[in-house]
């Protein structure tokens, strides 16, 4: 993912104004942070800028109103309480009785539900390596507790998904991690579940439908990391992707995940050494492909009598060579499957021709065909060059001259 | 006019037509073009036939198709007094007026009457000219009839069914005594009649290609081999297939080399497949099926060393040469992943474009191209996820659709 060039606030600007703005116009500030935010997510997409983990522990940031809520209703419940107390109770009911105790019961319990989550939110706002997002990063290494500081371990991630990420909503993936609400090694996964599921709550004004939508992943420590969705699609196609990259893992739905997180130790390590067969199995059928194809073969070598082929070796290259000086003519020329790039300039062949015992070098460009530099070189010069050349590594062509070819 | 034909004519029929398994169509050819320009009018009659292309002479003996030449040695062989070449001008349409003047014959007839004593004398060639004068109906220009010759329409279709009908015998003695080009023309006959006055027999059209191919006939033993695949009878087809191939009949050991490759009639033999397209590639070197079925083994490594270069080269051979569509499908793979050749997607879209059978890796490329607006195709989202989506459980294309997303208005495009 590449930088937005657009303007954006840095952390902790950006809190700053939102509070500002709310404390200004109260509510009128809502649609104008929305707004704001919309344009952070455009110029600053997942907190590049910062770092995609440490933006996602400041987000933590957000269940301090959370925590503030559930203080109120710890304090209103407190002070129902103490009404209670002073209120003289020779014609109460049972209700009365049921109220008080309810309000002696869940004041303090909101009060510590409160507290917890304020502790959550500065904790992993202004603490980052005591966040549970650097801790899930700490448990997918081999020692966790020999983990490296925090900016190391968010700087592996970053450098992944900076590099390679796809985003699906909240979910980032890139080729060795995940990012969601915590973090996954891909290779340690082990079970993907998608959680879709309707919650109905009757109230007094009528029915109320809220729908749950997760990202359960599950690792070979049955350590299970949850991601909440906002999109099914952006969920589906992230489990579609994780899947994709872990075809072994177990897939399925809320249900089949609570099942496959509540296996006994036995069944777990059943599972895990299938897991480990299916995935060497793979490994082998690949690794047999790879050798019937021989190298790489991303170079074509049109050799002196006139044949193709890309079983390129150093030693059918420097036959060719051979040759041509034996004959005291001759040309061969390599090309790569995709031009090798040297600087600002690209190449899409390398000739080679000898004529009257001259060796002559042309490396043609990838946007002129038949336009290129060409130099006269010793053998040694050209065995080197056409080593490099088959490590798709461009010749230093300071010394060259432009040249076209007929 | 000759009674019989020379003896350099006799050698060159046995080696152009009666034995062609000699492989001294080139000695035959020269010795023609000697007694040509000797004088000899049969020569030259034979002469302009080697110039007029596979439907006229063995492809085996590689001759030049020159149709000019052809006419031009047609003619000489009626001026030099050919009764043959008469006929064979008469039946090719070269007898034109000013032609027919320069013929040391008073007639038509008279030339018929020559040819017909070679004919008795058991020249197999010239039994077959005979016999085409009667089955294409040219005996009414040499006996100059026609419909209006006869008082009423029965006697003439009686004249027509005597005269048409003398062709089989002549055919088949033109065939019994090397002539197989004959066979063609009886096979026409048995199985298509000729109008309503010749009924069809085709249950004596049956053995007539096995015949040949007994008598040593490559192209025989090409023809009777594919009417047996056709009828299901692998092994043998196999068996006659190379015989022809032996007998160096032009795409014989293409057609070993499929059975092999296919399993046909045999057990599946990838290595002898290759040597058999290898050694049809040596007299041919663009050879359709050969350069499809070698440029397949190439691509997958069955029988050689997979080498994509090799593929890429000899599919593109086949593509280019021979306008074959058949390996469109490889050539696209190694366009679109750089396999043999330089990545090139646009080549990759020119080769899918030509495909004619859908493919799911098809479906993937191509969406794949359109999605990301590569090689020259200006970028059309919509087009490239729906042929992704074509593409069905192919794990590339549900890969690939990950990168995007519907937007609240409908609208395709790719995640961040």
């Amino acid at each position: 993912m590449k930088e937005n060039k657009g303007w954006f606030l840095r952390w902790p600007w950006n809190v700053i104004i939102y509070l500002l703005l709310f404390l200004v116009l109260r509510l009128f500030a809502v649609p104008i942070i929305l707004i704001l935010m919309q344009i952070q997510q455009k110029n600053n997409p997942h907190g590049i800028s910062e770092g995609y983990c440490l933006n996602r522990t400041r987000k933590r940031l957000m269940w301090l109103i959370w925590a503030l809520l559930v203080l109120l209703i710890s304090a209103v419940l407190f002070f129902m309480l103490k009404i209670g107390l002073e209120q003289d109770r020779t014609y109460w009911e049972t209700m009365d009785y049921v109220t008080l105790a309810v309000c002696g019961i869940g004041g303090p319990l909101f009060l510590i539900g409160g507290v917890y989550l304020g502790y959550i939110a500065v904790r992993d706002t202004f603490f980052p390596e005591k966040s549970a997002l650097a801790q899930s990063i700490r448990n997918q290494l081999p020692y966790p507790d020999e983990a490296p500081p925090v900016n190391e371990l968010f700087s592996m991630v970053d450098a992944d998904l900076k590099e390679n990420a796809q985003w699906f909503g909240p979910v980032g993936i890139g080729r060795e991690w995940v990012l969601g609400d915590k973090v996954n090694k891909i290779d340690r996964i082990r079970g993907i579940f998608v959680v879709n599921e309707l919650h109905q709550h009757h109230t007094q004004t009528g029915i109320r439908t809220s729908r749950n939508l997760e990202l359960v992943l599950i690792d070979d420590r049955w350590q299970r990391n949850i991601t909440s969705f906002r999109n099914l699609n952006d969920l589906q196609a992230a489990a579609d992707c994780l899947a994709l990259r872990v075809p072994c893992a177990q897939r399925g739905s809320g249900s089949a995940g609570r099942t496959f997180w509540s296996m006994d130790e036995a069944s777990r390590e059943n599972f895990n050494r299938e897991f480990r067969q299916k995935q060497s199995l793979r490994a082998s059928q690949q690794l047999i492909q790879e050798t019937q194809s021989g190298s790489p073969q991303d170079m074509i070598l049109l050799q002196v009598n006139g044949q193709v082929t890309s079983r390129v070796t150093q030693a059918l290259v420097d036959e060719q060579l051979r040759l041509c000086l034996l004959q005291g003519q001759g040309s061969f020329s390599l090309t790569p499957n995709h031009p090798i790039e040297a600087g600002k300039q690209r190449f899409r062949s390398l000739h080679v021709s000898v004529s009257e015992g001259t060796i002559w070098l042309f490396a043609e460009h990838q946007n002129q065909p038949g336009a290129g530099l060409s130099k006269a070189v010793q053998e040694r010069e050209a065995r080197d060059v056409l080593s490099a050349w088959l490590y798709r590594k461009a010749p230093d062509t300071s010394f060259w001259t432009p040249k076209a070819r007929k | 006019m000759a009674a019989s034909l020379s003896n350099e004519v006799k050698q060159a029929l046995e080696d152009i037509y009666y034995n062609e398994r000699t492989g001294r169509g080139r000695e035959a050819l020269a010795l023609l073009e000697r007694a040509s320009a000797a004088g000899d009018g049969d020569a030259t009659c034979v002469l302009a036939r080697c110039y007029c292309g596979r439907q006229y002479v063995w492809a085996g003996h590689g001759f030049p198709e020159d149709d000019h030449k052809a006419v031009r040695y047609l003619h000489k062989s009626v001026e030099q007094g050919s009764a043959l070449g008469v006929l064979v001008a008469l039946r090719s349409g070269e007898l034109t007026p000013s032609v027919q003047k320069k013929m040391p014959f008073k007639n038509l007839q008279e030339a018929m009457d020559e040819a017909l004593a070679l004919a008795e004398s058991g020249d197999a060639f010239s039994q077959y000219v005979v016999a085409n004068s009667y089955f294409w109906w040219d005996f009414l220009s040499i006996q100059n009839k026609d419909a209006d010759s006869f008082p009423s329409h029965e006697q003439f279709k009686a004249y027509l069914k005597e005269n048409i009908s003398k062709c089989e015998d002549w055919f088949w003695r033109a065939f019994r005594g090397g002539m197989y080009f004959a066979a063609n023309n009886l096979n026409k006959y048995y199985r298509e009649g000729d109008e309503d006055i010749i009924a069809p027999q085709p249950e004596k059209a049956r053995d007539l290609y096995k015949i040949g191919a007994e008598a040593g006939h490559p192209i025989m033993q090409a023809i009777h081999a594919d009417d047996l695949s056709e009828a299901g009878r692998k092994e043998e087809a196999l068996h006659w297939y190379k015989k022809a191939a032996e007998g160096g009949h032009p795409g014989a050991w293409y057609d070993v080399g499929r059975c092999y490759f296919n399993g046909e009639g045999t057990d599946q033999d990838d290595t002898y497949a290759v040597r058999c397209f290898e050694k049809e590639l040596e007299k041919n070197p663009i050879h359709e099926g050969s350069c499809n079925l070698l440029g397949k083994a190439y691509f997958f490594g069955r029988g050689v060393l997979t080498d994509y270069a090799k593929a890429y080269h000899l599919l593109y051979t086949a593509y280019d040469r021979q306008q074959s569509t058949w390996g469109t499908f490889y050539l696209a793979k190694c366009a679109f992943n750089g396999l043999g050749t330089p990545q090139d997607y646009g080549k990759a879209l020119e080769f899918i474009r030509k495909m004619t059978f859908e493919n799911p890796e098809a479906d993937y490329m191509q969406g794949y191209i359109h999605a990301r607006g590569l090689g020259g195709v200006p970028e059309d989202i919509k087009k490239g996820v729906e042929l992704l989506k074509k593409a069905g459980n192919l794990p590339e294309a549900k890969a690939e659709l990950l990168h995007y997303k519907k937007t609240l208005f409908g609208k395709w495009v790719r995640r961040s």
